[in-house]
């Protein structure tokens, strides 16, 4: 079961990296390079994908921008975001922003490097800006809405199927993470 | 608040009527917002607008929004109503079922009705909404701050307003089916 972490709002200003987000280009839009790769483990994602999505820039609504510490928002958010859920060795950390009216599917974090990780890794998500009319995002079975800014939830695995969508009339953020 | 209020396994055959359904109509705004000369005769006119206006500021892409209806005697049985009338002891005003695909949204709107004026002379507008189609992961709807999300087959959600901002949203792999009814409140 995905659970519930805590509330870091008091300890990391998010809105502040919210801006810095929003005053930067996003380093990338996903799904980035990897989907095309032959990875065994994103086959099943493909094959859901062909059926029903289309990536954004070839006329379907799959999109979403990707934004990193240290490039677009201040590493310090990320330090002491790690420090809240008590990693210390992290992997990797990024927002994601969804626009309205598009989507990232139903898929996992395949990681190209898969081998390298085991079941001690632990995932994350953070809602990072106050909640909005529309902001749909779903973990295994369990559906987020209406989150506090900085509620914090850790994810049953790491490759726990996951889907974020948006509705409403507002840009979604999301911070995402995953270490030990 | 929105809330779940009843089911109606025990009389309707909900899968029955998802396998019989008709062709339904495609709900294109983009045709719409593309001939909107064709909307100048309905009294909603700058309602519908108005919401078209809004997504199209909020970055929405107008051809990719679309989903689809189903209306009773053309694309399924009306009797279908006559129970949920029985069943939510309101007077039948309208039905229909949506249909919206995995990667779509109906985002955020109300719906707007041409005979709404009409209706209101008449009594309480109430409104119901039911999940017709197992649960499917990914599938979601809104009823202005309320998510409804994993609801059993046949559960019936009564809404506070029948005009609340509501919207629909599919991330997984399976369209989303829900049944509407709009009535009038019994004394």
């Amino acid at each position: 079961m995905t659970k519930f972490i805590g509330n870091c709002l008091a300890t990391i200003d998010w809105n502040t990296v919210v801006k810095e987000c929003e005053m930067s280009e996003p380093a990338y839009v996903g799904p980035g390079k990897g989907m095309e790769t032959d990875l065994p483990e994103l086959r099943e994602i493909k094959e859901i994908w062909r059926k029903w999505y289309t990536r954004f820039d070839e006329g379907g609504t799959v999109a979403w921008d990707m934004f990193f510490p240290g490039k677009q928002w201040n590493s310090e958010a990320a330090d002491q975001f790690w420090d809240f859920v008590g990693i210390t060795e992290p992997v990797a950390i990024w927002i994601s922003r969804i626009w309205p009216g598009r989507f990232a599917p139903i898929h996992w974090d395949v990681q190209s490097n898969e081998h390298e990780f085991n079941d001690n890794y632990r995932r994350f998500h953070c809602h990072i800006t106050p909640p909005k009319f529309g902001h749909f995002f779903v973990v295994d079975d369990t559906a987020f809405y209406n989150e506090k800014q900085g509620n914090v939830w850790e994810w049953n695995s790491r490759k726990s199927w996951h889907a974020g969508s948006n509705c409403g009339l507002e840009p979604k953020y999301l911070l995402n993470a995953f270490g030990k | 608040m929105a809330k779940v209020i009843c089911a109606t396994d025990h009389v309707i055959d909900w899968d029955l009527v998802l396998g019989n359904l008709g062709t339904g109509h495609k709900r294109d705004v983009k045709a719409i917002w593309e001939n909107q000369t064709s909307l100048e005769g309905s009294a909603m006119y700058k309602a519908y607008l108005d919401i078209a206006k809004k997504w199209v500021d909020a970055g929405y892409r107008i051809e990719d929004i679309f989903w689809y209806d189903y209306y009773p005697e053309s694309d399924y049985d009306s009797k279908i109503d006559k129970i949920f009338e029985s069943i939510v002891q309101a007077d039948f005003l309208r039905s229909w079922i949506s249909r919206i695909d995995p990667g779509r949204n109906a985002p955020i709107h109300w719906d707007i009705d041409d005979n709404a004026p009409e209706w209101k002379k008449q009594g309480e507008i109430v409104r119901y909404t039911c999940w017709i189609d197992k649960p499917r992961w990914g599938s979601a709807f809104i009823i202005e701050d309320e998510l409804f999300y994993g609801i059993e087959q046949s559960k019936v959600v009564q809404w506070d307003n029948w005009d609340s901002y509501h919207a629909g949203t599919v991330a997984g792999k399976d369209p989303q089916f829900l049944y509407h009814y709009v009535g009038l409140k019994r004394d």
